[in-house]
């Protein structure tokens, strides 16, 4: 038996973890836009205490949980904790038309060179189709973990066994949350709002916060790294958090960044800002990451704090353009 | 060496891709693993292999390709 759905790789975003990188390919194969649960999405500078690096962070948090989103789509989501027989149960989702977000761990999935018998990590496989004759499924996966590059590949039912049961093993026992989920379409989709509307409305509603505290925190948190990188000692420190917390926050600017572009393509100026602002962050880490190999202290990047002023006075001006698009949007939704 | 040659295998070699593996210059570079580190590190390499210095204010854009990477290089040789 065959059974193989045209799911296609979503590579334009990272989006928060690997479930997510799983989710959005099934959720446009479904026919839904991916921007409805991004408008859900509230990111903000906010405290981030006993961090002694990262004393704030950027953070994005969903204002619903993924279930009620994913339902007002028309889309149902089961789960399962624990899985007796995987390969008879993905199978059997599958030919039911449900398509499997599987937890494996990638200690125990020789696809995954980069970790495969070197370090337990848990991880989410798309399973978009198997094939019993041959005793493979069709999974979406990405080559390492550090690759945002997702694509077609044949997973054995032995590998996949294998890495489901060190999951299991690893994993199950302090998980919050099933190790399988099947999502599903039930053609009764129940928006009332364009992802859009839904996220002007949330915007609006986070006004004062935006406008308050993030913008406090964001100063508190660029002082900081000028503060760590100004001096070459405190860098060389602290080299591999500052490294690992810009690729968390480059990650989350650049959802910003989608967010924007497709959801309110009219705030040209703010995008504007927004980008010019990524780039920044990316030429901080690319600073470091050269400094962490090289071991040679950039005089020519930090000859003025330069850098620092401009990634906090390009926060000031996106919170202020993203709310004058905000207005602009809210009156011609009057109109 | 071949400069466009000599990139090819400093990207073959920060990717970790197998020594003949091939790749046309339009293949966008993500397609083989260069993610954002892996840049950094080639371009610690490139400034070390054609004794140049790459400016910090370098963009994505610029390692886009195998073609990208080859004109900032050339770029900063004839300069």
């Amino acid at each position: 038996m065959e059974k193989f759905y045209d799911v296609k790789p979503f590579n334009d975003l990272f989006y928060r973890n690997c479930f997510f990188s799983a989710l959005f390919p099934v959720v446009q194969y479904f026919g839904q836009p991916i921007e409805y649960i991004l408008a859900h999405d509230r990111i903000s500078y906010e405290k981030n205490d006993n961090n002694e690096v990262w004393p704030v962070n950027l953070r994005m948090e969903s204002v619903h949980s993924i279930d009620p989103i994913l339902h007002e789509l028309g889309l149902k989501i089961e789960t399962l904790f624990q899985s007796e027989d995987i390969i008879a149960d993905l199978t059997e989702g599958l030919e039911q038309g449900k398509l499997p977000l599987l937890n494996i761990d990638c200690y125990a999935l020789p696809m995954r060179k980069d970790l495969y018998r070197q370090e337990h990590w848990p991880h989410v496989l798309l399973i978009s189709g198997v094939d019993t004759v041959n005793r493979v499924f069709y999974v979406i996966e990405h080559r390492e973990r550090e690759s945002m590059t997702y694509e077609r590949r044949l997973l054995s039912f032995d590998d996949l066994e294998q890495a489901y049961s060190s999951f299991v093993e690893h994993f199950l026992s302090n998980w919050e949350g099933a190790s399988i989920y099947y999502i599903s379409d039930t053609e009764t989709s129940s928006t009332v709002l364009s992802s859009s509307e839904i996220w002007v409305k949330q915007l609006y509603e986070s006004k004062q916060k935006l406008e308050g505290s993030h913008l406090s925190n964001a100063a508190e948190l660029v002082g900081q790294l000028h503060d760590i990188c100004m001096q070459e000692d405190k860098l060389q420190q602290h080299t591999q958090e500052l490294i690992k917390g810009l690729n968390e926050l480059i990650l989350v600017k650049q959802a910003e960044q989608y967010r924007l572009r497709h959801m309110m393509p009219e705030a040209q100026a703010a995008l504007e800002q927004l980008t010019a602002q990524l780039d920044l962050f990316q030429k901080l880490r690319r600073v470091i990451g050269k400094f962490a190999m090289t071991n040679v202290y950039p005089h020519k990047a930090f000859a003025d704090d330069s850098i620092f002023t401009s990634i906090l006075h390009l926060e000031r001006e996106y919170v202020s353009l993203l709310f004058h698009a905000v207005e602009d949007h809210r009156m011609k939704e009057r109109v | 060496m071949d400069p466009s040659q000599q990139i090819r295998e400093l990207i073959i070699e920060v990717t970790k891709l197998e020594q003949d593996t091939p790749f046309s210059p339009d293949l966008p570079l993500s397609e083989l693993g260069l993610h954002s580190m892996r840049v950094v590190e080639l371009i610690v390499k490139l400034e070390t292999a054609f004794d140049i210095e790459i400016s910090d204010d370098v963009t994505v854009e610029d390692f886009q390709t195998l073609q990208h990477i080859i004109s900032l290089v050339e770029g900063i040789l004839n300069e």
